[in-house]
């Protein structure tokens, strides 16, 4: 017989259990014991704890950041070799004519010699801590569909993101505040964030991400104006004797019972939100480090910072979503005022995340939805969206940094060696947290969903 | 109104009224673009000359932020306003002693800037974007008198009323060459290019700083003398050319048999009503069945609910309200009478159809531009539901509206159904885009009126079910003439020959604008984006366009789906700006065809598919006679289909007891659910069919039943035999979907606005809203923020039922929303002020929100937290309670 109740707990332990029930799959939100992940929920020894993932909206130029080509300075105004455009996926928008130098140079950085162009010198200087891949690869060279791809595996954004299959195999640590964030900066103009990229699909909805605004803070956090934390004790005390009351009559309610408990969790919310985003405690260095007091650097700075509180607070899962990098017009103003805006923010949180100890068990993501074709985009000076091969990053949580994965062709088009897939990458942030995203199943319609349906094996290199 | 004009080579007007004495302002909105050469295409003459000490100007700029180039190598911006002497020519450069105020470039950024020549330049602060900003200047003679020069020029940004002795810049010159002003113009320079828009207005010149705040906003208005093009100058649309198919691939045939012995699709037994030993609980036929099944299972049914509890239930089931300030009612059967005819029965169950047609008002994706008629599906279907539209005909017109003989504007508003897909309207590949369509329709109608699952096929044939490839393809097929769109829907009206003009001019400046930057130099494909043709029309054109779109936008229109091939009504598409229109000629539908794509990639298309339904339910004429879609919803409301009436009718339970016989609502296939009472679920679908489709008289059914009107009571024992309660020996209460929470809410304080229909309330305003959830905007990603915490639908993909999360944020609202807030400050005003004692006041609460009489220990609890508190903490204290939220 079937379970009628979808949020029941049989139905979410079963649901589950793919992985073991004891140990994961409790409802994240209302977590009823506090403490960390036991190891055996997991299918393997995890090197991370939580995820950071830095999603670059607009897709950065791979050939601009981290994949250097001086094959494009001599081929500046051509058209892309045959031998080259005939591997280049026909899909629109790969134009093949008119190749455009970087403006920037590139200099190879730390003891790894990884080099890294000019615009992103913060971040040059962790190199050593970086993994790079660059050969990303999929199909859709759309914004929002190609988000969807990057987030959640399929262009339809019709299951679960990433990271709602983490914080589904990982459980949450933390009593006070949700199990995993998002906030998105700079997502005015073209590019509308995806939900879906938060979003829990078909899994049950408490594993999605909670939409928290880095200034604002949490929604309604706030008592109104005149409320005393007593009046407040006062009032949850009434609502749990109505509640209790009504739940005595009912016999056994899941649901109910954990309505009741939710109001538990709102009450430690409303001591622990504002107390994260409190930055007042910070000392005036820390402050210097992620650039708060300065633009361009401002916002970013305080949604890095953020993170980092987030993640030493128990959050297991954030994602900050930087919008912008869409550089059709003019690649060098673009990507000027982009790397302007992220690469010392960026560095402060690597720095911060080890100064404090959770380098090693934080897991950093650095990736857009794409990158750019090194054509030039008409006559604009810009480049067009390509995902035919873009790079990204890893750092922390066990990953092996200093080394370059995968490689494209000489002059950044197309992934020629060890191409990633984004399943692949997902099936890669999962290893770290010790998850087999094949054997990380949620019963769907009868059918043992994994997250990686389209294939996706774990870069395991990453990690060395 | 100011009145934008866009400006490229205009005349020079005079300008006459502003005195110098006074001020003076146009309110024009000059849109100003480059020409990569020097060019003053404003030029104004004051109506006399000034040869004061001290003259201000002020005027407001906004540049648009995609066409600011970042400078590198001398590029960036340039762009001023001057004041001369002399009036010059169209090239002439007004520089050299001459001031300028405006945008040039220092260190690599874009700045405001004062200047008397290149070498005079004092820089303000950066330019900013998409930003209106006021730009003040003072233009003084250090040596006062007639016969001296200006030769200090300051420079204010954004000032305020006090700034007068903090100017942002100052330039000065040691050979002033302008003693007297009397005209100004604006001014483009090298590096400003044609795609630059430039807007500036409220140009104004007086002699003191006062005046220069005060001047009066608005009002001289110029307009520029353009006619429009005549009826012959309108260039026709262009031939609809189709894209290139990629090399077609092989694939394995159509299988000849399939087979199935799946229970949803064999026949709909006759089933007859069981006699069993409990009779006298048989109120409704239902009941023999329910009955049966207990007496299988050995528990036995709860007692009738109290008749306040259960006239709650009715109310918050059938219309989503609670009805309040009424005593229970004595013959429930009448009250469920009353309940389905009122309109709000429309509203509550046609929002539960809305999920399952994954409806909304935006395209979704990352433009997300709003669909702004898809409200009049919204409405199509309340209507549906309140006049009980039989389900056949409720599907045919949602599926083949548009076929329909003859033509009502009711029926092209049906399509909704299907135009509801979401899209990416800036996908490039039209194979991609139409395919995605396509995807869409096909997945979301097979899951709402067959209850399948068929988007696995769309890659290969489906795992459990019988359902191949080829069937996913050849459902397409039925779809592939037609397209979403907004469809007017006046037949008459010209509006056909008004969206050939409208595209016939755009596509010819589109052409053209392609051709100038082929002549320029730049390499194929040359691209240029709908938003930015209306840069390259001429005034004439801009003007002719903006009549046309003008008259169209008077038109009644919805968002719908349309196929001029097999609809036989000449309908027009109006042109809606999305980024990428999908072709909208009835050529390019002729020609249209559905590919089997080998694992579902529209890189990789096999033979064409031609339309037919699932090949395991029968044969498909090969003629369809030229109506497709009216054809597959003849054969879907066929009494003979095994799934159509057994799918509706379990929806509706679903409705009433939150799962259906089914439990997987949304999918009938072999890993669905099996029904937990099959002969109910084929009584129920057959007195469907047999009452003419009609809906209510299912509805009436059940709330007739006694199984709908049992307590919550709970069995230990019966919790045992059966913990889920599928046999139903109990009423199980649920969670209010979040409109049903929020409307609640509204009544109980009293202030819910009933106003039906019409345009939703947008998003910035949903806040202050009182009208009925079902009216918010509904964007996809951005749904309002309640719906989002308590699980409204998406609109990603059908949406078979609810999810219920249960959420540390939910609190947070309930209890801190100003919303919340407000409703209790209102609520309690409202009860306050008609009672005295504290007892009456919390009894009045109590009975307005859970509709029942408070008893003493829940009245005694509410006055004690009263007087350590206030009588609106109670208020809040019982709106935060389960019982408020929950069905009892």
């Amino acid at each position: 017989m079937s379970l009628r109740h979808p949020s029941s707990r049989r139905d979410f332990l079963s649901a589950s259990f793919g992985i073991g029930a004891g140990s994961l799959g409790l409802e994240t939100l209302l977590a009823e014991q506090s403490g960390k992940l036991a190891v055996g929920g997991s299918h393997f020894a995890p090197t991370a704890e939580r995820v950071i993932f830095l999603f670059m909206s607009g897709g950065p130029s791979q050939v601009d950041t981290f994949d250097p080509k001086p094959e494009l300075a001599k081929l500046a105004g051509k058209d892309v070799p045959e031998s080259i455009a005939a591997t280049v996926p026909k899909i629109k928008r790969a134009g093949l004519k008119n190749l455009m130098a970087s403006p920037w140079e590139f200099q190879q950085h730390g003891e790894s010699g990884i080099p890294v162009s000019e615009l992103l010198p913060a971040t040059a200087k962790h190199v050593d801590d970086l993994c790079v891949i660059r050969s990303m690869q999929h199909r859709n060279p759309v914004h929002g569909p190609g988000e969807c791809v990057a987030l959640t595996g399929t262009g339809a954004g019709d299951r679960p993101s990433i990271g709602a299959w983490s914080i589904y195999g990982l459980g949450s640590e933390t009593q006070n505040l949700p199990a995993f964030v998002t906030m998105n900066l700079h997502s005015d103009g073209m590019q509308f964030p995806q939900a879906a990229g938060w979003g829990a699909g078909f899994l049950p909805p408490q594993y999605q991400g909670t939409v928290v605004d880095p200034e604002e803070g949490i929604r309604d956090v706030a008592m109104p104006e005149g409320f005393t934390k007593s009046r407040r004790r006062d009032q949850l005390g009434a609502i749990d004797w109505f509640n209790r009351r009504h739940l005595s009559q009912l016999g056994h309610h899941p649901e109910i019972e954990a309505r009741i408990r939710s109001y538990e969790m709102a009450f430690r919310l409303q001591t622990a939100a504002p107390e994260l985003f409190e930055l007042s405690g910070e000392s005036a260095a820390t402050r210097a480090l992620y650039g708060l007091d300065t633009s361009p650097t401002k916002q970013s700075g305080r949604g890095c910072l953020l993170a980092r509180r987030m993640v030493e607070r128990g959050v297991r899962y954030v994602q900050l979503r930087i919008g912008g990098w869409d550089a059709h017009g003019n690649i060098k103003g673009n990507h000027e005022r982009m790397c302007g805006i992220t690469d010392r923010p960026i560095a402060a949180l690597l720095s911060d995340l080890k100064q404090r100890g959770l380098f090693d068990s934080t897991l950093v993501v650095w990736a857009g939805e794409f990158g750019r074709t090194p054509t030039m985009e008409g006559k604009a000076n810009g480049r067009d969206h390509s995902p035919a091969g873009y790079s990204v990053w890893l750092a922390g949580g066990g990953v092996k940094g200093g080394q370059i994965i995968g490689q494209t062709d000489p002059i950044g088009y197309v992934t020629v060696d060890r191409p990633v897939s984004p399943h692949d990458f997902h099936a890669t942030i999962l290893h770290s947290l010790g998850l087999r995203a094949d054997r990380l199943t949620y019963n769907h319609h009868g059918r043992d969903e994994v997250p990686t349906v389209f294939g996706g094996d774990a870069v395991t290199e990453v990690f060395g | 109104m100011a009145f934008v004009c866009s400006i490229a080579n205009a005349e020079p007007l005079s300008l006459g009224s502003p005195k110098i004495s006074g001020s003076g302002v146009t309110s024009t909105i000059y849109e100003i673009r480059g020409s990569g050469k020097r060019q003053n295409p404003v030029r104004r003459e004051l109506s006399e000359a000034y040869d004061g000490d001290t003259l201000f100007v002020r005027f407001r700029i906004e540049y648009k932020a995609s066409t600011i180039d970042t400078p590198f190598g001398g590029e960036g911006e340039f762009f001023v306003l001057w004041l001369d002497s002399e009036e010059g020519t169209d090239g002439s450069a007004h520089s050299g002693g001459i001031p300028n105020i405006g945008v040039h470039v220092k260190e690599h950024v874009n700045h405001f800037m004062a200047r008397f020549s290149p070498e005079t330049e004092a820089f303000g602060p950066p330019l900013v974007g998409d930003l209106e900003t006021v730009l003040v200047g003072r233009l003084t003679k250090t040596k006062a008198g007639k016969s001296a020069a200006f030769d200090r020029l300051d420079l204010w940004v954004d000032p305020e009323e006090g700034d007068l002795s903090r100017p942002d810049a100052t330039s000065t010159v040691k050979n002033p060459r302008v003693r007297e002003i009397r005209w100004l113009g604006f001014s483009t320079g090298g590096k400003t290019e044609p795609e630059d828009r430039i807007r500036v207005r409220e140009l104004t010149v007086a002699t003191g700083w006062r005046e220069v705040f005060s001047a009066p906003a608005e009002q001289t208005v110029i307009l520029p003398s353009v006619k429009p093009l005549s009826e012959s100058e309108i260039p026709l649309p262009p031939k609809y050319v189709a894209p290139p198919l990629p090399e077609i691939v092989e694939v394995d045939p159509i299988p000849e048999t399939l087979d199935t012995d799946h229970w949803s699709f064999q026949p709909i037994a006759q089933s007859g009503i069981p006699a069993v030993d409990n009779a006298e609980w048989v109120r409704s036929p239902i009941d023999a069945f329910i009955a049966q099944r207990h007496e299988e299972l050995g528990v036995s049914p709860a007692p009738v609910a109290e008749s306040q509890i259960l006239a709650r239930r009715m109310a918050l089931v059938v219309t989503g309200l609670p009805i309040i300030d009424e005593e229970a009612p004595t013959n429930f059967d009448a009250f469920a009478e009353d309940l389905l005819s009122s309109p709000a029965f429309g509203e509550r169950w046609g929002r539960h159809w809305l999920d399952v047609a994954r409806w909304a008002e935006s395209n979704g994706h990352q433009h997300n531009r709003d669909r702004s008629h898809a409200w009049r599906y919204r409405d199509w279907v309340v209507d549906a539901f309140n006049e009980d539209k039989p389900y056949d005909a409720f599907l045919r017109e949602q599926i083949a509206g548009d076929e329909l003989i003859p033509f009502s504007a009711e029926n092209i508003v049906a399509t909704g159904f299907l135009a509801a897909a979401r899209y990416s309207g800036n996908e490039l590949d039209k194979n991609i885009q139409r395919n995605e369509i396509l995807v869409d329709i096909v997945n979301s109608t097979s899951k709402a009126f067959l209850g399948l699952t068929m988007e696995c096929a769309q890659c290969h044939d489906h795992f459990f079910d019988p359902i191949t490839q080829w069937d996913y393809y050849r459902m397409q097929a039925f779809f592939a003439q037609g397209q979403p769109g907004d469809v007017v829907l006046d037949p008459k009206g010209g509006a056909r020959q008004l969206v050939d003009q409208r595209w016939g001019i755009f596509e010819s400046v589109r052409d053209r604008m392609i051709e100038e930057k082929r002549q320029q130099g730049v390499p194929e494909p040359v691209l240029v984006i709908p938003k930015n043709v209306p840069k390259g029309m001429s005034e004439a054109e801009a003007l002719t366009l903006n009549k046309i779109e003008g008259r169209l936008a008077k038109l009644p229109t919805a968002w719908a789906f349309y196929s001029p091939v097999t609809s036989p009504h000449d309908l027009a598409v109006a042109p809606t700006a999305i980024r990428w229109p999908l072709p909208f000629q009835r050529e390019s539908l002729e020609q249209a065809r559905v590919r089997f794509l080998d694992r579902g990639e529209p890189s990789t298309p096999g033979p064409v598919a031609t339309p037919g339904w699932l090949q395991v339910l029968g044969e498909t004429p090969a003629d369809l006679r030229g109506r497709p879609r009216l054809a597959f919803a003849e054969w879907l409301t066929d009494p003979q289909h095994p799934l159509t009436a057994r799918v509706w009718v379990n929806r509706i339970w679903q409705g009433y007891f939150g799962t259906g016989l089914v439990e997987t609502s949304g999918d009938f296939g072999v890993a669905g659910s099996e029904p937990s009472h099959p002969q109910l679920l084929d009584w129920l679908a057959r007195e469907l069919i047999d009452s003419g489709w009609s809906s209510k008289h299912v509805h009436r059914l059940i709330l007739r039943s006694n199984t709908f009107r049992q307590s919550s009571l709970f069995s230990a024992s019966h919790a045992k035999r059966d913990p889920a309660n599928a046999s139903l020996w109990r009423w199980q209460p649920r969670r209010l979907e979040a409109e049903a929470i929020r409307d609640s809410v509204l009544t109980v304080a009293g202030v819910l606005d009933l106003e039906m229909g019409g345009e939703s309330v947008p998003l910035d305003q949903a806040g202050n809203s009182l009208r009925r959830s079902l009216y918010l905007q509904q964007k996809r990603d951005s749904l309002p923020h309640q719906q989002m915490l308590f699980d409204g639908a998406g609109a990603v993909t059908s949406c078979a039922k609810r999810r219920v999360s249960t959420t540390g944020l939910q609190p947070l609202w309930m209890l801190n929303s100003e919303f919340i807030q407000t409703m209790s400050e209102i609520l309690s005003r409202r009860i306050g002020s008609g009672s005295d004692s504290a007892e009456a006041m919390v009894s009045r609460l109590i009975s307005l929100a859970y509709q029942r009489d408070g008893d003493k220990d829940e009245i005694d609890r509410l006055v004690s937290l009263m007087s350590e508190s206030s009588f609106e903490d109670a208020v809040s204290v019982i709106l935060n309670t389960n019982e408020f939220i929950y069905v009892p």
